[in-house]
C-alpha cells in the first residue's frame, strides 16, 4: 500500500464529506432562507463532490490494487456515490433543484455512515476474488441511487401541502404529475438495476459457492425489496395508483433499502457480513 | 390484481421472518411456503395466460418498437420460470461432501465416481491472509476415465456432469494409540472427529481443535499466533462412557496418558473439504432470469409506438 495515496484519498474523503455537507447546507437555505442561487451553489457543490468523490474512489482503487468496492466503507462511499450520480442526472434532466433538500442529505449521512467505518485497505478473501464483484456491487450502486432519488421526489410530494404554502417554493417544485412520474423514472431505473444485481449475485454466488440461491439474509431481503417495489409498479400500472399513495411506497421502499443495506449487515450475520 | 398483490405481501412477510430463523434452508422447505410458492405459480400463470392475447394485440397494433408489447408478459413468464426450476432444483440437484489429506481418494456418494485429492495448497500473503485455497484433484468415473483439474475458491472444477468446489480446509492428526506401551493402531483424525482403542470402545479420544502456533492472548487465553507450524498444539476431550474424563491442550508428540492406554498426537497437515453439486435446472433458470430481465427492460425503456390513433393501454399517465 502507497502512503501517500492513502493520504490523497484520505484528504478527499474527507473534502466530499465537507462538500456534501456544504450542498446539504446550501438547500437548506435555498429552502429556509428563499434564496434561489442557494439552489444553484448547492448543485454546483454538490457536482464538485461527486468529482472529489470519484477521484478519491480512483485512487483508492489503485491503492488497493482492486476495486474498492468489497467492505462496508467502500460499499458505503460507492452507495453515497451513486446517490449523488442518479440526483446530478435527475435534477438535470428535469430541472428539479429543491429534490436537492431531500436527496444531498442522504448522501451526506450516507457517506457519514462510511466516515464512521474503518477505512484500513485489506486485503480481499478468495470469494472476493471475482469478476462478477464489480458488475454485482455497481448494479446495486446505481439501483440504490435510484431508489434514493425516487425517495427524495416522495418526499417533496408528501411534505407538499406544508412546502407549497411559500410562493417562493411553488417556483421551484413541480406539479403532482411531474413529481409522481420523476419518482416512478427513479423506481423503474432502480428495479432493473436490483434486478440486475441479484442476478449477477446469483450468477456468482453459484461459482463461489455451488449454489446460486442460498435464502443469505441479504438475498432474502433484496428480495423483499424487489418485491415491495414490484408491487408498487403493479398497482400503478394495473390499478392507476398515483399520488399521496405511491409516494408513501417509495419511501417505504427506501427504507426497505436501507435496511437490507445497513440493517441486514448489522443485525443479521450471513454471507455478506464481509467486515 | 388483488389476489396477486396480497399474494406478494404475503411472500414479503414470509421471507422477512425466513430471515430471522438460524436455519432458512429448512424454514423455506416447509409445506405452507411450498404451497405459498404453488399458488403463486398459479397466479404467474393465469396471469401469463390472460395477458398474452393482450400482448399480442397490442404486437399487431404497434407502428415500432413491436416486440417491447411482449415486455410485461416475458417478466411475469421469466419470473414464473425461474421460481419453477428453482423448486425442481430442490428436488433434482444432488450434493455431495468429501474431505481428506493430499494423496487420499474416496467414492462420491452414489455418483459412481472416485475423487483423489491429488495436492491441497493454501497460498497466503506475507500477513498470513488467505489470498486463494487450491485443491488438485483427479476424478475417475465407474467406466475407468479420469478427469485431472484444480479447484479453487471462484473457481470449480467440472468433471463428469458435477461441479467440485474447494469449500473449506481444516487440520488433521495422525493420532497412535498404545496399551501399556505397545501400539495398537494409528487413525488420521480430523478436528471434530474421535478415535479410541478397539479392545476399549467406551473409551473415545476427541480432537476438538488445533493451535498451529500456540501462544496466549493478553487475557490468557489460547490462541495461534500465526497460521505456521511453528508451535503446534491439540485441544483434545477424552469421554468414557459419554462422560468428560478430562480435557487439555498437549504439543505434537507428547503421550496422552489414560490408564494403560496412551495417545500420541503427531504429524499435524491440512485437509481440504469438497464439495461436489449438480443441479440440472442451474441452467434453465439463469436463462429464465434473462428472459425476466428482458422483459422488465422492455416494459420501461422498449415500449412500443403505436399510431396516433390509437393508445398503449399500459401508457397512461406515466409519460
Amino acid at each position: 500500500m502507497n502512503n501517500s495515496l492513502a493520504s490523497i484519498e484520505s484528504i478527499c474523503f474527507m473534502a466530499v464529506l465537507v462538500l456534501y455537507l456544504i450542498a446539504t447546507a446550501c438547500y437548506f437555505i435555498f429552502a429556509a432562507a428563499k434564496k434561489e442561487s442557494f439552489a444553484r451553489i448547492g448543485y454546483i457543490v454538490m457536482a464538485a463532490g461527486f468529482v472529489v468523490h470519484t477521484v478519491s474512489i480512483v485512487i483508492r482503487g489503485i491503492n488497493a490494487g482492486r476495486l474498492p468496492l468489497t467492505n462496508q466503507f467502500e460499499f458505503a462511499t460507492a452507495f453515497a456515490w451513486g446517490i449523488a450520480l442518479c440526483f446530478l442526472i435527475f435534477v438535470k434532466k428535469y430541472d428539479f433543484n429543491a429534490l436537492g433538500c431531500f436527496v444531498a442529505p442522504v448522501a451526506f449521512l450516507v457517506i457519514g455512515y462510511a466516515a464512521m467505518q474503518s477505512r484500513e485497505i485489506h486485503a480481499v478473501m478468495p470469494a472476493l476474488q471475482s469478476n462478477w464483484l464489480g458488475f454485482h456491487v455497481c448494479t446495486a450502486i446505481i439501483a440504490y441511487g435510484s431508489f434514493a432519488v425516487s425517495f427524495g421526489v416522495s418526499m417533496v410530494y408528501l411534505m407538499k401541502p406544508g412546502l407549497l404554502k411559500s410562493s417562493f417554493m411553488q417556483k421551484h417544485i413541480p406539479d403532482d404529475d411531474k413529481l409522481d412520474t420523476i419518482s416512478y423514472r427513479a423506481v423503474s431505473l432502480g428495479f432493473l438495476f436490483l434486478t440486475l444485481c441479484i442476478i449477477t449475485g446469483a450468477v456468482w454466488a453459484k461459482r463461489a459457492w455451488g449454489a446460486y440461491w442460498s435464502w443469505d439474509p441479504k438475498e432474502t431481503w433484496s428480495l423483499i425489496t424487489w418485491i415491495i417495489y414490484a408491487i408498487y409498479l403493479h398497482l400503478r400500472l394495473n390499478k392507476g395508483m398515483r399520488g399521496k399513495e405511491s409516494a408513501i411506497f417509495a419511501v417505504f421502499g427506501f427504507i426497505c433499502v436501507i435496511f437490507t443495506y445497513i440493517g441486514v449487515n448489522t443485525l443479521l450475520a450471513g454471507l455478506h457480513s464481509y467486515k | 390484481m388483488k389476489f396477486s398483490i396480497f399474494l406478494l405481501l404475503v411472500t414479503v412477510g414470509v421471507c422477512a421472518a425466513g430471515s430471522l430463523v438460524s436455519d432458512p434452508g429448512s424454514y423455506f422447505k416447509q409445506w405452507w411456503v411450498i404451497a405459498l410458492t404453488a399458488v403463486l405459480c398459479i397466479n404467474l400463470i393465469l396471469c401469463s395466460v390472460r395477458r398474452l392475447p393482450v400482448s399480442i394485440a397490442n404486437y399487431r397494433r404497434a407502428s415500432s418498437r413491436r416486440l417491447g408489447a411482449f415486455g410485461t408478459w416475458l417478466c411475469h413468464f421469466g419470473m414464473l420460470l425461474i421460481i419453477i426450476g428453482f423448486v425442481a432444483g430442490q428436488f433434482l440437484s444432488k450434493e455431495y461432501v468429501c474431505y481428506g489429506i493430499p494423496g487420499s481418494f474416496q467414492p462420491v456418494g452414489d455418483t459412481g465416481l472416485i475423487l483423489q485429492i491429488d495436492d491441497f495448497d493454501v497460498k497466503m500473503r506475507d500477513d498470513y491472509t488467505v489470498e486463494q485455497y487450491t485443491a488438485k484433484l483427479t476424478v475417475t468415473n465407474s467406466a475407468g476415465a479420469s478427469k485431472i483439474g484444480e479447484a479453487s475458491v471462484n473457481h470449480p472444477f467440472s468433471a463428469f456432469g458435477y461441479e467440485f468446489y474447494q469449500d473449506s480446509l481444516g487440520w488433521a492428526n495422525y493420532i497412535d494409540i498404545y496399551r501399556e506401551n505397545e501400539f495398537m493402531k494409528s487413525d488420521l483424525v480430523c478436528v471434530g472427529e474421535f478415535t479410541g482403542p478397539d479392545d476399549r470402545p467406551e473409551l473415545q479420544f476427541f480432537f476438538n481443535k488445533f493451535y498451529p502456533d500456540l501462544a496466549k492472548d493478553e487475557n490468557g487465553g489460547l490462541i495461534s499466533a500465526t497460521p505456521l507450524l511453528n508451535n503446534p498444539a491439540s485441544l483434545f476431550t477424552v469421554y468414557y462412557r459419554d462422560q468428560i474424563m478430562g480435557m487439555d491442550v498437549t504439543a505434537m508428540d507428547r503421550p496422552v496418558v489414560v490408564n494403560e492406554y496412551s495417545f500420541v498426537m503427531r504429524d499435524p497437515i491440512q485437509y481440504t473439504l469438497i464439495v461436489i453439486k449438480n443441479d440440472p435446472t442451474a441452467v434453465f433458470v439463469g436463462i429464465a432470469a434473462v428472459i425476466m430481465l428482458l422483459g422488465i427492460f422492455a416494459s420501461f425503456y422498449y415500449r412500443p409506438v403505436y399510431p396516433a390513433v390509437s393508445k398503449d393501454p399500459e401508457e397512461r399517465e406515466d409519460q
